[in-house]
């Protein structure tokens, strides 16, 4: 017995029942669809809402000096940097104003000095600074009316700096668009808050306690923490719900799938009898015909999974204009062939041990 | 050689249908089995076919018991060494003539171009060849009887068991059939069993055993 053959055979015998197998190929389709229809959307629709939460900062641990007098120093970011579970940390300076320097009339912007490197939600367009050197936030840049964001600005601690390019953050570190980012003098260590991002939202609560330990400030009442345990917590209770809810609907859907093509496997097996009575007085053994209606089925199911994931994933693209995830998409057209095979297990033993004499009878 | 032995057989308790058979069937010889419609020709046949298992007794080929083997073994033998031609062709109606004369190449596993390229011999020696790529229902009783001798003979098979193979032919036809079959016996020292009504077929036999 070889498999090859067997397999070709098999494929032979589903183009000679169109019907069955279009039935089979359709049902393992439908159920491809509808998963991916609805689960998938679901999993996407987890994934945004879990985006958006991590977005506000699920991760961020924001560590501030409110009365100015906690005497926080620039030496604790590369304290918190080494803690474990510490994506990366930012420590900023205190905020002083600046104004255009061709329109010392104008409105004026913050600008603040950071301590420790630039995490990539800040993304810099232009030169490494230097002290009296600037980087402009796009708010800051409209408030101060620069067009370009090179220029001079003056301010009353700052004196004269030099905008020489300009940045842009995002969340958690959106605020910074407001101001003027400029690296600290050798004598600035003073800092006025510590931004902190962890690399999972379970880590929030451990780096927070190591990092105030680490921090000993001089004026502990002066310390101000906004962390992010509850949304950590709404986090998990979004993933566990919309999770356990997905995979209730896979089940049942592929469950139905499964009763329709192992009914139909049925159905196909029970109307042609006398092809099994012949194969085994051909010289089939008992395992080979559950073989060949098993692989007979793979055959007919891999079809129509191939045919109604890439349409469904086709047609999502057309109506709401996101691709269904590929790795989601993949796993249940495997799981779909997967069990439409099985269900064929049961009509190929039938098939396998009915009586060949009897059906052979039957003209 | 085949070789049968104190063989009871019935397809259900209460109702035997063969009693204490004991028969040899030597290698080299066309036996026919006769006997009234009903007796147990057909089901003799699948018993030494190996597709139905005795109650008692014993069935070898050549010197083999088979009798109690695993399916497996019986499978085996079915698909190389024993060709059939049922009282009805049994033909596959969803495939062209040469895909039904080729299928047992599946089961032993012969290589499909080896398998059709002696289907075609074999069409063509018996007059069916210009109807390879019909379908059974497209041919004649008669041929389609054809078809299914070429299929039984794809494998080069040492039993030949043959259930009215002539039963739809007329008397030529028949005859072609006939002298195929101890063609194979005498010159290719194969063991034929044919189970027959047929006056003509039993003149044409070695031997004759009545039910
Ligand atoms: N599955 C079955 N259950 C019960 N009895 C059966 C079964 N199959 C066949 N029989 C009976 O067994 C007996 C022998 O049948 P068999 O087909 O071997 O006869 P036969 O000699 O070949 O007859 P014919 O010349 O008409 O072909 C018959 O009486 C038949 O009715
Ligand atoms: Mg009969």
């Amino acid at each position: 017995m070889k498999p090859l053959r067997v397999l070709a055979e098999a494929v032979r015998t589903a183009a000679s029942q169109p019907v069955a197998s279009v039935v089979t190929a359709l049902i393992v389709a439908a159920v491809c669809a509808v998963i991916l229809s609805t689960t998938g959307q679901t999993v996407q629709a987890e994934r945004q809402v879990l985006a958006q939460i991590d977005a506000a900062g699920t991760r961020s641990i924001v560590i501030s000096d409110t009365q100015g007098s906690a005497g926080i120093t620039a030496d604790a970011v590369d304290r918190i940097a080494r803690l474990s579970g510490v994506e990366w940390v930012i420590g900023l300076g205190p905020a002083t104003d600046v104004r255009s320097a061709g329109n010392p009339g104008g409105r004026p912007a913050a600008v603040r000095a950071f301590h420790g490197a630039l995490p990539p939600q800040v993304q810099v367009d232009g030169p490494s600074l230097q002290p009296g050197r600037a980087l402009v936030g796009p708010e800051a840049q409209a408030t101060l009316g620069l067009i370009l964001p090179f220029g001079g600005v003056v301010g009353e601690e700052v004196g004269d700096m030099a905008v020489v390019g300009s940045f842009e953050a995002d969340d958690p570190l959106a605020f910074l668009n407001r101001s003027l980012l400029t690296v600290p003098r050798p004598d600035e260590t003073t800092l006025r808050s510590i931004h902190v991002l962890t690399r999972r939202p379970s880590d929030v609560a451990v780096v927070t306690d190591a990092a105030l330990a680490v921090l000993g400030p001089e004026d502990p009442t002066s310390v101000g923490i906004q962390t992010s345990e509850t949304l950590a917590a709404i986090r998990a209770a979004v993933q566990g719900q919309l999770g356990r809810f997905g995979r209730r609907l896979v089940t049942i859907v592929l469950a139905v799938g499964l009763v329709l093509a192992g009914l139909n496997v049925y159905g196909a097996v029970t109307t042609r009898r006398r092809d099994f009575g012949r194969r085994r007085a051909l010289g089939a053994s008992r395992p080979l015909i559950v073989g060949l209606v098993a692989a007979q089925t793979f055959v007919v199911a891999l079809l129509g999974a191939s045919v109604g994931t890439v349409g469904t994933a086709f047609v999502l693209t057309r109506v709401t204009g996101t691709p269904p995830d590929p790795t989601f998409a993949l796993a249940i057209a495997v799981l779909a062939v997967l069990a439409t095979t099985v269900a064929a297990l049961p009509p190929a033993l039938v098939a396998a041990y009915r009586d060949p004499v009897r059906v052979l009878r039957i003209p | 050689m085949v070789v049968i032995e104190g063989l009871s057989f019935g397809y259900r308790r209460s109702e035997p249908i063969l009693v204490d058979l004991s028969f040899e069937f030597p290698t080299g010889t066309v036996t026919a089995v006769t006997g009234p419609s009903g007796k147990g020709k057909s089901t003799l046949l699948y018993l030494v076919g190996l597709l139905l298992s005795p109650w008692e007794g014993s069935i070898r080929i050549d010197e083999v018991e088979t009798v109690g083997m695993p399916d497996r073994a019986r499978s085996r033998l079915r698909g190389e060494r024993i060709g059939f031609v049922f009282q009805d062709a049994a033909l596959d109606a969803t495939r062209t003539v040469v895909d039904n004369v080729v299928e047992g190449s599946v089961y032993t596993g012969m290589s499909r171009r080896a398998a059709v390229r002696r289907a075609r011999e074999l069409m063509d020696r018996f007059g069916v060849g210009l109807r390879a790529d019909h379908r059974p229902g497209e041919v004649s009783g008669g041929q389609a009887q054809r078809v299914a001798l070429c299929r039984a003979l794809l494998v080069d098979p040492d039993v030949i068991l043959a259930d009215e193979p002539t039963g739809n032919l007329d008397v030529g036809t028949a005859q072609v059939v006939i002298d195929a079959l101890r063609e194979a016996a005498h010159s290719e020292a194969k063991t034929v069993i044919v189970a027959t009504h047929d006056p003509d077929v039993m003149a044409a036999c070695d031997r004759v055993w009545e039910l």
